[in-house]
């Protein structure tokens, strides 16, 4: 299945949360990254959270936690 | 990298251009074994390592850009590994992602195609095999 329809995307990575394994993919249009979760309930992927990255990223390594999968991650993303 | 032999040194996998992939194993001095290759698809783009079907016994992936197909390697835990045979009709742009994203103890498979799109193919249990996109 695809998982972003409508928000391609030029790089992706995975990274834990409490509830699991995610997606983030820095979209290729925009100045984004949005992140996409598995839902038990449709038995799909589903787009939890867009946010703006300011400038046009290229890029992001696997982000790391903050201490705790609940607390956060950190990110770092490279520019075009 | 990876540790495919469970000795705890580092090993190297590498894609190269004719169809292979090259397996270097570690030695204590910090130099490598001489390399064993495997056959792979067309033109091996990226190359990942992933645990499909045994905790803690690393596999190969590769992308495979001359034929938009992705190889799965099975290691032994002895630093051998069965050809496999390729998957087939993805588009292949970058290294596949594998992680078990539905929690269903099976390592899935995500892969950026040229488009923009991101293919997920759900892991079919061990050794490798995936559901369609």
């Amino acid at each position: 299945m695809t998982i972003n329809p409508r928000d391609a995307a030029r790089d992706v990575t995975a990274f834990e949360t409490a509830n699991g394994w995610a997606v983030a993919a820095v979209d290729k249009a925009g100045n984004g990254v949005s992140l996409y979760a598995w839902s038990q309930a449709n038995h799909s992927f589903h787009r939890t959270v867009a946010f703006a990255t300011g400038r046009l990223p290229c890029g992001s390594p696997p982000p790391t936690s903050t201490g705790s999968k609940l607390t956060g991650i950190r990110w770092t993303t490279w520019w075009c | 990298m990876g540790d495919f032999n469970g000795d705890g040194k580092p090993d190297v996998v590498t894609a190269n251009g004719d169809g292979t992939v090259s397996v270097l194993l570690g030695l204590t001095t910090g130099t490598f074994q001489t390399a064993v290759s495997y056959n792979v698809g067309n033109d091996p783009q990226s190359v990942a390592v992933g645990y499909f079907d045994r905790p803690g016994i690393a596999d190969i992936v590769t992308a495979n850009s001359g034929d938009n197909t992705v190889s799965v390697l099975l290691g032994h835990g002895d630093g051998v590994f069965n050809s496999g045979a390729p998957g087939n009709g993805i588009a292949v742009r970058d290294t596949p992602i594998y992680q078990d994203f539905n929690g269903d103890g099976a390592p899935d498979e995500l892969i950026l195609d040229s488009s923009g799109e991101l293919l997920f193919r759900r892991g079919l249990g061990p050794a490798g095999h995936f559901a369609r996109p």
